[in-house]
């Protein structure tokens, strides 16, 4: 397999400087792909869908336009589970939007709240049947096409998001604190009663790091056309790009609030990945890579100067009407699930302490000063072949038609329509591969591009009211300063970063990290797992005076030493993985066997007949007798059988160590 | 003949309810003089996992299969001990004083640990000879033998016996990195192959469930100790080993 065909994913960890996903080969991913799990009803949903797509129409009902609110209707969605307080507060501090979208909407506004919010593990087809929808065209008068998820993605899935987003318009806000609820509401109403008028100005930024095939990708085949495709086609709009070395993170700065803040932001980029836990994850992770980062070469944890996060915005900041697009890893937000570990390893694991919604939009969006009004990004990881098949060539039909729905006036909802439609189609496409992939050998590389395609389709997500459209000037004027926030009132509160406590799943995390076959990570595993056996173990009994300071001592030691020596060994395992032996042997007279400890084998009347060993970078070695009529076919098979057995529980066991190690460090509030 | 699932070498009953142990660390075999003859075996401190099938072996796969469905519940019953013990320890803040008006019973296990938390608070003090302590002491001893016996499960060899009606039919060496050695009795044939190996599955299926009740109750005693004020912070990896004893006892009925 040629090293240029193998597939690049998007995404750099933080701790490490390292890829988030190691470049794959097609036909493993290929192998992965055929035995993934399908949704059979979202993948009629999906099939539906696309066909629509074939016949030129789009999710709403035939003959209502989805730029009138008043037609599309719109809603807003909270977590039926949150306490009701919270929800009434939000409510209130968004109480300014939503009497707009009331005003706009008429008989087609709702409120999904209380027992009408979304109940936690409900799908979309369970939500649109409890409020009277089912599949097909949106009907306004059932459920509105423009929803408004207010929620963290922990207590209302990104998972229904994603479904929703097949056929209705639908964007989520959720933010720490009620007046960035009030603040984001204030942006919005001034946007749409007209208080906005930004120059039609975009700005195209793409980061190209040294040595680095994804983000050279992402500049030459996605930032470059689309700015491009622009200029060619919106001659009333001032594009321009900022590409490779200008593509700095002060220069990020300037145009996200700072003195060149366009109306429309599209970057393409690297975002940052944490190991789950991270101190820095919440807030951090999806933030910009920077043109600063000097690539793949240097593998070292990536400096605070090379990314940029929603703490780089200053309080200052002048962003007023903007909208951004993300195409970075977790630019929008993480879920609490791996997609690619459950495939890849047939389990789930955990990524994240709890989903959440990325840090840089948050701040974009609940600025003190006047927000963004929305901001498109990616959950989970972005996928570099979405935009580039090598036999198909660009692909950016869908970006296209998004930005020029979105510049002609359509709501942000409207415009993402077309890659939701996207989504439909590969997700059918792919599809009909995988079926008849039962019947015949699929090409890996198509498998493969269909599937990265796929997850990176399904993925992208509105951050903010799916209703807000460009506040631009006409197209001969040239726009007015941006107005800057005043007299929002104060909603004094902060808001639970999950709003359902059964949600928030935090133990033990089940991520299955990289393993380092010895050394420094094990060792501050084990460390770190002292560190949190002595919080649990650890207090002066002299200071209470109430025990016998000895007799608690002693339990306390008994306790903490044994799971401190438990710790230790697990850290040495880890360290010791190097290579797995298989040894087989027969008896006549098992009651004679011996087995020699120093030696490591049976002895006295067993006969070895095999042997296989299995170094840790794969390389096996076998043993057989030398007269080859001397090889029994079932001691082979049992001896086969043993091999297969010993990988397995090999694989069972470095997992469950790295499980238990990651665990271990996020207990102890590592870093 | 019933199946025997036993561990010998092992002071703490299984925590999984799968395995009978047995804490004498008797030599290899010794119960049954048919079985393999003892050498210069096993480590005083290994754990031999021994299985005794009936000699009908589709009867004895689905015994063993009953077993590794069980072991398979119970793994998977973990992350949701972690989850309730986040979502009841997370409703609880730290140093408020104690009160818990619970509007429905509650669970054993959430009952124990409310309990032990609102004691630890309230106005009476520990002291070697108070009863309430006292009756903490045969789960202290408990855990700390759980803990130590996950531990020479990991630092020793394990040996798995499989027998079928007393016979020997396998025994296989599993040295912590997990390389094998095995012997078969000469003609054994591919059923006797399937149930050794599922009887190796489950052994090490059953040691790698408590390394994760090991971890979990670290992780849990560490979340703990912030709720526990005083001397009661001693109790913090004995009432999260218990909390988790308990949630599998829940999933066993």
């Amino acid at each position: 397999m040629s090293t240029e065909r193998s597939l690049v994913f998007n995404g750099i960890n933080a701790a490490t400087g390292d890829y988030l996903l190691p470049p794959m080969p097609p036909q493993q991913l290929a192998d992965l792909i055929q035995g993934e799990e399908r949704d059979p009803v979202l993948l009629s949903e999906l099939k539906w869908r696309y066909q629509q797509t074939q016949a030129t129409t789009f999710a709403l009902r035939e003959g209502l336009d989805p730029k009138n609110l008043a037609e599309a209707g719109w809603g807003v969605i909270f977590a039926a589970n949150a306490d009701p307080k919270i929800n009434a507060a939000i409510r209130e501090a968004l109480s300014e939007l939503l009497e707009l979208r009331k005003t706009q909407a008429g008989p087609y506004y709702r409120e999904y709240i209380s027992g009408d919010g979304y109940r936690r593990g409900e799908s979309k087809n369970d939500f649109l049947v409890r409020h009277g929808a089912g599949p097909g065209p949106v009907d306004p008068e059932r459920v509105p096409y423009y929803l408004l998820i207010v929620g963290d993605p922990q207590s209302i899935p990104y998972r229904f998001q994603y479904e929703m987003d097949v056929s209705y318009a639908v964007g989520r806000i959720h933010f720490g604190t009620l007046d960035e609820y009030a603040q984001y509401a204030r942006s919005v109403v001034l946007a749409e009663r007209g208080a906005v008028k930004l120059p039609r100005r975009a700005v195209f930024f793409g980061v190209s790091n040294p040595d680095d095939y994804a983000t050279s990708l992402s500049t030459q085949f996605l930032i470059q056309p689309l700015a491009r495709a622009m200029q060619e086609d919106q001659p009333s709009w001032s594009v321009q790009t900022v590409l490779k070395d200008e593509a700095k993170k002060a220069r990020l700065g300037k145009l996200l609030g700072g003195g060149d803040t366009p109306a429309l932001l599209f970057t393409g980029s690297h975002g940052m990945g944490f190991p789950n836990g991270d101190a820095r994850q919440v807030s951090q992770q999806g933030a910009l890579l920077c043109q600063e980062w000097p690539g793949p070469r240097n593998p070292r944890p990536v400096a605070r100067d090379h990314y940029f996060a929603g703490e780089d915005i200053g309080s200052d900041a002048s962003l007023l009407g903007m909208m951004t697009f993300h195409f970075a890893c977790y630019g929008a937000g993480t879920p609490y699930w791996d997609d690619f570990s459950k495939l890849a390893f047939k389990e789930r694991s955990a990524i994240a302490p709890h989903a959440f919604i990325a840090g840089l939009p948050q701040r974009l969006l609940g600025h003190p000063k006047g927000g963004a009004l929305a901001v498109i990004g990616h959950i989970e990881r972005a996928w570099t072949y979405s935009f580039s098949w090598d036999q198909a060539g660009m692909q950016t039909g869908a970006f296209e038609s998004t930005l020029k729905r979105l510049v002609e006036g359509h709501p942000i909802g409207s415009a993402m329509d077309y890659m939701n439609s996207r989504y439909a189609e590969i997700a059918t496409v792919l599809s009909n591969v995988l079926e008849e992939a039962e019947y015949t050998q699929p090409d890996p590389y198509n498998l493969a591009n269909l599937w990265t395609a796929n997850n990176d389709a399904r993925g992208y997500a509105i951050l903010g009211d799916p209703a807000v459209r460009l506040p631009v000037a006409e197209d001969t004027a040239p726009g007015v300063p941006r107005p800057v926030l005043t007299a929002v009132p104060h909603h004094a509160g902060k808001v639970p970063v999950v709003l359902v406590r059964d949600f928030a799943i935090e133990t033990p995390p089940t991520e299955f990290p990289a393993v380092s076959p010895a050394g420094s990570e094990s060792a501050s595993a084990s460390q770190d797992f002292d560190a949190a056996i002595s919080d649990a173990a650890t207090f002066d009994a002299a200071s209470f005076g109430l025990l016998d300071g000895n007799a608690v001592r002693q339990v306390r030691d008994s306790l903490s030493d044994t799971l401190k020596r438990l710790a230790n060994q697990l850290a040495i395992f880890m360290g010791d993985v190097t290579s797995l032996e298989v040894a087989t042997y027969v008896s006549e007279a098992m009651q004679d066997v011996k087995f020699d400890s120093q030696k490591g084998e049976f002895t006295a009347g067993a006969v070895q007949r095999a042997l296989t060993r299995i170094n840790f970078d794969g390389d096996m070695k076998i043993c057989v007798p030398m007269n080859a009529d001397e090889v029994d076919q079932d001691v082979w098979n049992v001896h086969t059988a043993m091999v297969a057995q010993a990988q397995a529980n090999r694989a069972a066991m470095i997992k469950t160590v790295a499980d238990v190690l990651a665990g271990l460090l996020g207990v102890s509030g590592l870093k | 003949m019933p199946a025997r699932f036993e561990i010998t070498g092992c002071d703490a009953p299984d925590m999984l309810g799968i395995w009978e142990t047995r804490p004498e660390p008797a030599a290899f075999g010794a119960a049954d003089p048919a079985a393999f003859a003892v050498g210069v075996e096993p480590e005083p401190s290994a754990l031999i996992w021994r299985i005794d099938l009936p000699a009908d072996p589709r009867f004895a796969a689905n015994l063993l299969g009953q077993r590794r469905n069980a072991a398979a519940t119970l793994e998977a019953a973990l992350p949701a001990a972690g989850r309730r013990w986040s979502a009841f320890t997370g409703s609880i803040r730290p140093g408020a004083p104690a009160s818990f008006a619970w509007d429905q019973p509650l669970p054993t296990p959430e009952r124990e640990l409310a309990l032990l938390i609102q004691a630890a608070r309230g106005p009476g003090s520990f002291s070697p000879d108070n009863e309430w302590l006292g009756g903490w002491q045969d789960t202290i001893e408990q855990a700390r033998t759980f803990i130590e016996q996950t531990r020479r499960a990991l630092l020793y060899f394990a040996w798995v016996e499989t027998l079928q009606a007393g016979m020997p039919v396998a025994r296989t060496q599993v040295n912590w990195l997990g390389s094998v050695t095995t012997v078969w009795r000469a003609g054994a044939g591919s059923a006797q192959a399937g149930l050794h190996g599922d009887a190796l599955a489950l052994a090490l299926d059953t040691r790698r469930s408590w390394i994760r009740i090991a971890a979990l109750t670290a992780a849990n005693a560490a979340a703990l100790t912030g709720l526990l004020t005083g001397p009661g912070a001693i109790l913090a990896i004995p009432a999260a080993w218990r909390f988790i004893r308990d949630i599998l006892a829940e999933f066993r009925q």
